[in-house]
């Protein structure tokens, strides 16, 4: 068997690991555009900040390709997918047969529409490569004050790397509010302030209209008509799936590649996992895709079993996230707003600490944790398996909340744990 | 495998399974020494959950599918041949990815500088756990159970 894999992350990583729990004879061959061993996404802010050095941003050991037998081809992109040959082309070789191939191409960043801007030197921040070109700017001293462009988790992370850099950095946001994909307004102003009190500076419901060309001082120019300078502008304006490859392939398609209960698309060989795919989302009760690194580490490895040849199914998942800024810790998982009118919803507010449960027939669906963040994962476990909570709800709101709070049975469960623990479906 | 199981029927809440895993995981493993001497002492990776009468000494449960390990953004955890799920501390970035899904609510976040995670090893090289062999009731025993 002739596996193929285009993409080198966490989803790559993943189907690498459940290919060969099944099949350790095929041949695996990963085709990665990026230079580096399989590495940690989310760690590119950390590495900016110098919070990180390079030899540990990797995702696994460097024996890892050599243990598991795969031939990894770095710096190669993939142009096009012969599906009826069965083959993939990467430029400048032969074509490259496979029996399965793997989707593994994730997400790229999206560039809005901003008049002038390509003249402009600007920067995303999704690839290992983005922050070596930013710290290489930096390191040059060219840079004091840069300008990030959306205040979403992407956005959030680079802004406070910079900051930690010492440079006075602004962000401009669309929305009303920071994180708006994970929190409602009252838990992102209490971060918003703690960003503030680090010195980075917030503009709401703005966007960039123009990157004016040549001039000296650089800025930019917003909806209203309000100039900001800037000497480096990074767009951190959310991601698509990369559907490039696919787009004349006769698959399913919507925000990004369909795939079925075994991560599977239209054509039988062809599988897709990650920030390409749309999987099952529990809460939603929908296909869409869930941009989170636990889901495409998971949903890489169900993709791997079922290319082998182990049917498994994949029992879908949710949205969650843990992120934090100058150390202040925010988790977030489910659904955390009430949507369809027939939610509950409990919050518990402090100065330093927010939490806002939302529960619908007495199941919880969600929650928002910031600044007080320890044993989540309980709350996690509650949305997943679909506890009831009418005899314990107000219990979970306690800021010391533990397995003591839980009634006697669901403890008991708890305390012997271990066994038999499936999954949690994250994503 | 053999796992850590709480007996809250004999648990007095004394707490010296936290003092010895503590011991355990420090330079020395000698009492005096680890609370008197040393500098960056470890933090404890049990804790007692007391309320009323009812207490127990809690910690990893280390699952057979240990989703802190899928979930874990670096490549920090892993489970090693024997079962244990261990954490690579050079790794971690204390992100708090694997407290988000632990379903036991078993990891401590790390109050050091670098915030890295606390949790049970099983005290790995040692023929018992230090938090099993120091309890004085049999709170705590190290024994496989296997499904139940
Ligand atoms: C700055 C940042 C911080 C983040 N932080 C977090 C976090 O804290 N927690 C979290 O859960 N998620 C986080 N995420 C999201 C997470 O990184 C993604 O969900 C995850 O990386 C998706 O993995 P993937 O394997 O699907 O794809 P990706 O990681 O996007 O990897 C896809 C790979 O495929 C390669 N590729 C694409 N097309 C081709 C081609 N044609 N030929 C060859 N190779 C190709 C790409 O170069 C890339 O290397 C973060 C993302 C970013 C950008
Ligand atoms: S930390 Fe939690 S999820 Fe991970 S092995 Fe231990 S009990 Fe299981
Ligand atoms: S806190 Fe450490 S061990 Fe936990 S997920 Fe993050 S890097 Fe991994």
């Amino acid at each position: 068997m002739k596996y193929v894999i285009v993409g080198n992350s966490a989803a790559s990583v993943g189907a690498v690991e459940g290919i060969r729990k099944v099949d350790p004879e095929g041949t695996i061959m990963v085709l990665s555009e990026e230079s580096y061993p399989a590495y940690s996404r989310p760690l590119i802010s950390y590495y900016l900040a110098g919070k990180v050095k390079e030899e540990d941003m990797y995702y696994r050991d460097p024996d890892f390709y050599e243990k598991n037998r795969v031939e990894l081809l770095m710096g190669k992109k993939v142009i096009g997918i012969a599906q009826k040959q069965g083959t993939v082309e990467v430029e400048g070789q032969q074509p490259i047969p496979y029996d399965r191939l793997l989707l593994a191409v994730g997400s790229s960043p999206y560039l809005p529409p901003i008049k002038g801007i390509d003249n402009q030197d600007y920067y995303f921040f999704n690839y290992f490569n983005d922050v070596k070109e930013i710290e290489h700017k930096i390191m040059n001293k060219q840079v004091t004050q840069p300008l990030i462009i959306g205040a979403g988790l992407v956005g959030m992370k680079a802004a406070e790397a910079l900051a930690l850099l010492g440079l006075s950095v602004t962000v401009v946001e669309l929305g009303p509010h920071i994180l708006g994909s994970i929190l409602s307004e009252a838990p992102a102003r209490m971060v918003q302030r703690r960003m503030e009190e680090k010195g980075i500076r917030f503009i709401f419901e703005k966007s960039v209209k123009e990157v004016p060309w040549g001039q000296d001082p650089q800025g930019v120019i917003l909806s209203d008509g309000q100039g900001v300078l800037t000497d480096l502008l990074i767009v951190a304006a959310g991601a698509r799936p990369r559907l490039e490859l696919v787009e004349e392939l006769p698959l399913g398609k919507n925000q990004g590649v369909k795939v079925n209960q075994y991560m599977q698309t239209d054509l039988e060989d062809i599988f897709a996992a990650g920030d390409v795919a749309e999987g099952w989302d529990t809460l939603q009760e929908e296909n869409r895709v869930i941009p989170i690194w636990p889901g495409a580490y998971r949903q890489g490895f169900l993709a791997g079993l079922n290319m082998a040849g182990l049917k498994t199914e994949d029992v879908g998942g949710f949205a969650l996230n843990s992120i934090g800024f100058f150390g202040f810790p925010i988790i977030t998982a489910g659904v955390f707003e009430a949507k369809e009118g027939n939610e509950e919803v409990l919050c518990r507010e402090k100065p330093n600490s927010f939490l806002q449960l939302v529960f619908r027939n007495n199941r919880l669906l969600g929650f928002i944790k910031v600044g007080e963040v320890d044993r989540a994962g309980i709350l996690t476990w509650l949305i997943k398996d679909r506890i009831d909570c009418s005899t314990f709800k107000e219990n979970l709101l306690k800021p010391d909340f533990c397995l003591l709070d839980l009634p006697l049975a669901l403890r008991r469960d708890r305390m012997r744990g271990g066994e038999n623990v499936e999954s949690i479906g994250c994503a | 495998m053999k796992r850590i199981y709480a007996r809250e029927e004999y648990c007095v809440g004394c707490r010296l399974c936290e003092i010895f895993c503590v011991v355990g995981h420090s330079k020395s493993k000698d009492i005096i020494k680890t609370y008197k001497k040393e500098e960056d002492r470890p933090a404890p990776r049990v804790v007692v959950w007391e309320k009323g009468p009812l207490s127990f000494a809690f910690q990893c449960r280390h699952c057979d599918q240990p989703v802190c390990v899928e979930a874990c953004i670096t490549g920090a955890l892993s489970k090693n041949e024997e079962g244990a799920v261990l954490c690579n501390e050079d790794k971690c970035v204390g992100c708090w990815t694997c407290i988000t899904v632990c379903p036991f609510g078993a990891i401590k976040r790390g109050d050091s500088e670098k915030k890295k995670i606390v949790k049970c090893d099983l005290c790995s090289g040692e023929s018992e756990p230090f938090c099993v062999s120091h309890c004085p009731n049999r709170a705590i025993v190290f024994e496989e159970r296997g499904v139940e």
